[in-house]
């Protein structure tokens, strides 16, 4: 804590050694009598009595800057300091301490011409004119700064585009709101002129005692994007936020306990556009509409915040049909789960194979000539991962005579082959059913073979066309292959395989079905 | 009165030979396509009835199609040509028994010719059980751009 404060406590001091002081002449109870306060410098003055309203006027020289505001506490007297323009309009007001503390004014953002500075008491007992108060001014340079106020996204500041741009949750209260117990919001823009599609990722450093929310709004106002949530003393992470520039965009910091604050140490934002190649998702993604394309072979993305969904655009109009592979990488501490959806956003299958921190596996699904989204989640929706990355990889084969065709889950959707044929196909995902329609022309004995796999106790139901189970069969053990022959009237039958427990699967090898007759 | 014989005389064997040429000609043209046949009449005593449509995405998507039905590999007829989203008809007298059934989808322009879909657009063969004293009902639900059908059955008595 003592290296922390030593180098604030020593600058404080070299700053008042070399600050020319004034004394406070009054009266100066209003702006007509506003003593002057170097833009560097401070001022000694007292409150004469509990009502006595001290008006200072500084004067900015230069085209732009930032003014940091600080007057020490003194006995009795509990100080509110107000901002305001030189129409006098008051642009901040803190209030952030007692009776006999210290306050200061961070981050106000000032251009060249005349301010004041107007220095009061709430304490309606306080008699101490005796005591000296000292009030002192900082200039700095604006430049990737905050400039206060920025508590709407009407007067926000600009966000350093690749670069840092520094503020800090200070005051914690906005006194000028509506509400008087509205917390303090900094609200940045977010321009990017060049045009293009880019990717934007913002890095929010954490601060002592504060526990932040870094959320991204359109020009509409609509909420993009949110995160945060890590805890006080966390920062915040966006990463991959998509821009179609030219665009503008809003960030508005604020916190998430009420009087969170730290005038000491502030916060920094440090911000990267980067042209966007395909590599990554685009954020927000969160629903069918917003999907990021998913053009290329393998991308990454990150599951965050707690809840985040990634959508992916899979474009598979290319002609013939196709079948849709894909892999989701694992990521340290979370489920994630892969579904496939159709162009109108209904589930199709859902990859829910492995566990924590086990990657998902599509063994693929038929595509033909369609818009198909893949959706990456975390299954319980209260995990997240800003720092790692999940990749996802997926592969459009053409699809050949004697494969399966996803999804051929129920009777609606079987798979037709003939008998003759043999069809190669996976029981994946978990709980995985796979139905095959055959029709026989004439009578006879079908001889039915399914290959053994591992980690699978085949299951087989055989139906009718009146939807009669007419026979079924299971596995003498896991891994072992099934067989039987049946004498088959003719009409059109179904044949249902499953696992016989369902949680079993196996994504790595695929099975071949024979059908046959004698 | 010779006169007017003598024209129906005329008129008469002109009618034999229209019709004879034309029966010439319909033994040496090619049997029409499923396309381009008639369609059988609504009020024919029946014993199965197919009803099609199609869910369409867009207005724009739905367009004139029209379902031929093949029974025991033999084209029987097809329904009339309507909107997809329209169910369209085909009524007919079956014989009893278990029939491989297949229903081909063809897309209309004009409302006359059309156009087959392709093999794995098209409903794929099954068969239905006709039964005595019994009509069977099919209704073919295409979805999915026509990628998908669904069959569902009705059985009333006659």
């Amino acid at each position: 804590m003592t290296r922390r404060i030593l180098p604030f406590v020593l600058g404080a001091a070299l700053f008042a050694a070399c600050s020319p002081t004034v004394q406070e002449h009054e009266p100066n109870n209003d702006f007509a009598h506003a003593n002057p306060l170097p833009p560097n410098g401070r001022v000694e003055g007292a409150i004469s009595s509990p009502d006595d309203v001290d008006w200072y006027q500084v004067t900015i020289g230069r085209e732009s800057g930032v003014l940091n505001l600080h007057v020490g506490g003194i006995r009795e007297v509990d100080f509110v300091i107000s901002f305001r323009n030189r129409d006098r309009l008051e642009l901040k007001r803190i209030d952030e301490t007692g009776v006999g503390g210290d306050e200061q004014a961070l981050d106000l953002g000032v251009t060249r011409g005349e301010y004041y500075v107007v220095l009061s008491n709430k304490n309606p007992r306080a008699n101490n004119p005796a005591q000296k108060y000292v009030l002192s001014a900082k200039l700095e340079s604006s430049a990737a700064r905050e400039l206060e106020p920025n508590d709407t996204p009407l007067t926000a500041s600009r966000l350093e585009v690749n670069g840092v741009t520094r503020g800090h949750y200070y005051p914690t209260t906005n006194l000028l709101a509506q509400d008087l117990d509205q917390a303090e919001e900094d609200w940045f823009r977010i321009q990017v002129d060049r045009a293009g599609v880019f990717a934007l990722s913002l890095d929010l450093s954490g601060v002592p005692n504060v526990d932040p929310d870094m959320e991204v709004y359109d020009l509409n106002g609509y909420k993009l994007k949110e995160v945060g949530g890590g805890g006080v003393g966390e920062g915040a992470r966006l990463k991959d936020f998509g821009i179609r520039a030219p665009a503008q965009y809003f960030l508005r910091l604020r916190t998430r306990g009420r009087r969170m604050g730290n005038p000491e140490v502030g916060y920094e934002i440090l911000s990267e556009l980067r042209p966007y190649d395909g590599r990554t998702e685009l954020e927000p993604n969160d629903q069918r509409t917003d999907a990021t394309p998913f053009d290329r072979d393998w991308l990454t993305g990150h599951v965050a915040p707690a809840g985040d969904v990634d959508w992916y655009r899979v474009n598979a109009a290319t002609g013939p049909k196709q079948i849709l592979r894909a892999e989701l990488s694992a990521l340290p501490g979370l489920d994630l789960v892969l579904t496939v959806s159709d162009d109108l956003g209904a589930p199709l299958l859902v990859v829910d194979n492995g566990g924590k921190e086990n990657p998902e596996v599509l063994t693929g699904i038929g595509a033909a000539n369609a818009t198909y989204y893949l959706v990456v989640s975390e299954k319980t929706g209260k995990a997240a991962d800003d720092r790692n990355a999940y990749t996802l990889a997926k592969t459009l084969l053409p699809w050949q005579p004697g494969l399966e065709w996803e999804p051929n889950d129920s009777t609606a959707t079987a798979q037709a082959f003939k008998v003759g044929e043999s069809v190669d196909g996976y029981l994946a995902p978990k709980g995985d059913v796979d139905f095959y329609e055959f029709n026989v022309y004439q009578k006879g004995t079908v001889v039915f073979e399914l290959t053994g796999l591992i980690n699978v106790r085949w299951s087989a139901e055989l139906f009718d066309q009146d939807n009669r189970l007419i026979h079924s069969l299971t596995a003498a053990k896991t891994g072992e292959p099934l067989s039987c022959d049946r004498d088959l009237d003719p009409g059109t039958y179904w044949l249902k395989l499953q696992a016989a427990d369902l949680n079993q699967n196996n994504v790595r090898d695929k099975y071949t079905l024979r059908l046959g007759v004698r | 009165m010779r006169i007017s014989s003598r024209r129906g005389a005329i008129g008469h064997v002109g009618a034999l030979a229209l019709a004879a040429a034309f029966s010439v000609w319909s033994c040496a043209a090619p049997k029409p396509r499923p396309g381009v046949g008639p369609s059988p009449s609504a009020v024919a005593p029946s014993n199965f009835e197919l009803s099609a449509y199609e869910v369409v995405v867009t207005p724009e998507d739905d367009t004139l199609e029209y379902v031929a039905v093949f029974v025991d590999g033999q084209l029987k007829g097809r329904t009339e040509v309507a909107a997809k989203s329209r169910p369209k008809l085909w009524r007919g007298m079956l014989p009893e028994g278990n029939h491989p059934m297949r229903f081909e989808v063809w897309d209309s322009t004009d409302g006359v010719s059309g156009v087959q879909r392709p093999d794995d657009l098209q409903p794929r063969e099954r068969f239905i059980r006709i039964v005595p004293g019994q009509k069977t009902g099919v209704v073919l639900k295409l979805y999915d751009r026509g990628r998908r059908h669904l069959f569902s059955f009705t059985r009333e008595p006659e």
